[in-house]
This record gives structure tokens, sequence and C-alpha cells, in this order.
């Protein structure tokens, strides 16, 4: 029985290696993106979870267009949420309402793969620049009507 | 599938998306609170919104319905554009499941704004 354990357990880490692996490059992507943010902790964080908020945008818009590219992700936005307000938990996390709007969960598994982290960083990086150039709320920003917050 | 294919043509394909830099009337309404903002530009010559454009803050509705509304409006005259209503937004994409419907709401709020400016500068 603690045989087993042990095997069953070597194969877990293993697999939780790999994941946290492709979880790092993800968030070293994503991270490049400008007035973006990571959120929970880097390093006490589940292998395969990754929670990042884009100023400017809103989740579902940025949901829709990566499903078009063949991304499944999640958001803690209101409109995903069937209510009007966004994830509670980022705003228990102190995010303003704006930025929590923007957000994005992406959850990796062994059967992903480290081109595919690199394929999601792209996408992301494209659609997040599109909607940016067509948000008021972007453009007000970048003008300095209100400061970035992220 | 929550939204229809018409939804979706128009969000993934939104008509009229842009700023004006002389636009004769803006419009910005909605909050960040709830999610959704809208920025609505038309321009207007002998009483006839000849161009429009659009900028949006929201979800997938959120975009749609305000390409849908630019779309309606645009080639009419301002007393023909004030009577759009977000009903008639909402047939025109097939319509919204049923918390979306305030979105379309906001589109119709931001065609009355941007008219309400272009009125208020005549003056």
């Amino acid at each position: 029985m603690a045989t087993a354990f042990a095997a069953a357990w070597e194969t877990h880490k293993r697999a939780n290696e790999k994941i946290a692996a492709m979880r790092d490059q993800l968030i070293a992507g994503l991270e490049t993106i400008p007035h973006s943010r990571l959120n929970g902790d880097r390093e006490k964080r589940l292998p395969g979870i990754v929670n990042f908020c884009f100023e400017g945008i809103e989740g579902e818009s940025l949901l829709l267009h990566l499903d078009a590219r063949g991304i499944a992700a999640s958001s803690g936005s209101a409109c995903t949420s069937g209510s009007l307000d966004p994830s509670h938990v980022l705003l228990a996390l102190g995010l303003p309402h704006e930025v929590a709007h923007g957000s994005l969960r992406l959850s990796i598994g062994e059967e992903n793969t480290p081109e595919e982290m690199d394929y999601i960083i792209r996408s992301v990086t494209e659609v997040v620049s599109y909607l940016r150039d067509m948000s008021p709320v972007w453009e007000g920003l970048e003008r300095g009507e209100k400061p970035h917050l992220l | 599938m929550l939204y229809s294919e018409k939804v979706m043509d128009h969000f993934q394909n939104p008509r009229n998306v842009g700023k004006m830099e002389d636009a004769d009337g803006v419009g910005e309404v909605g909050n960040a609170k709830c999610g959704d903002i809208m920025k609505m530009y038309i321009k207007v010559k002998d009483d006839i919104i000849t161009d429009v454009k659009f900028n949006t803050f929201g979800c997938g509705s959120a975009i749609a319905t305000s390409s849908m509304a630019t779309e309606m409006i645009k080639g009419k005259s301002i007393d023909e554009a004030l009577e759009l209503s977000n009903k008639a937004v909402v047939e025109a994409l097939d319509g919204l499941p049923a918390n979306k419907i305030h979105c379309s709401v906001l589109a119709e709020e931001a065609v009355k704004a941007a008219i309400e400016d272009y009125r208020s500068r005549q003056q």
C-alpha cells in the first residue's frame, strides 16, 4: 500500500513540475503585456492556474475572441457570472471594479505543451491590443484622464 | 449557443469602430463598475448623420449592440435616429439573453447622448 502511494506521489510530483514549468512560461509571457497584473502570489500558487487582469478591457470579450482561436479560458467578469458584479475574490484582493472586469483565468494540464503556451501568449497579446484600440476606458487611461491602476 | 449568429457577427466584425477628431456630436454613457462603457461619435450635415463611429469597453453584447446601433442610425436624419429604441436593436440582432438586454439600452442611450451633444453645440 505504502509502495503504491509512494509511486503515485512520484508521478503526481513529476506531472506538477511539468505543469508548473508551463505555468511559469505562461506567466512570464503574459507579464510582458503592459498594464497587466498576475493575481495571487507568484510562488505560492497551484501548479496549473494562472489568473491575470488586463487594464482597460472587459473579460467576456477577451474570452470570446480566445475561444474563436481555439483557446478555452474563463473569466471572473460580471458578464460571465450572470450578475453585474465581477469576481468577489478579485474585489476582496483589493482590485477596483474596472480592473476586476478585465480578468482572465487559464488552467493548464499535463496534456498541454510549451508550444501551446506560446500560442496562448501570442493570442492574448493580440486580442488585448485589439480590444484596447476600441476601448474608451483605455483611451482615457492613455490620455492621462485617469491614472493607470496597473 | 448563448449568442445569435448576428450578435457573434457584430461582435467579431464590428462595424464603424473608431474615433473621430472632428465629430459634430460625442456621447459617452455607462460606467466601469457595471462593466460597459460606450462612446459614440457622429458627423452631421443638413440634419443627416453622415458618419458615425464607436468605441466600447464591454462584453460581447455591448460591442454587438454598439455596432448594430451605429449601422441603424447611419444615413438617417437626427429625428429618425432619436426614434431608435433598444428593442429595435435587439430585434435586429435576432435577440439577446435576458441579462444582456441592458447593453441594448446603453446603445440607445449612447445614440441619444451623441445627438444631445450635437444639439447643444448648435446653440
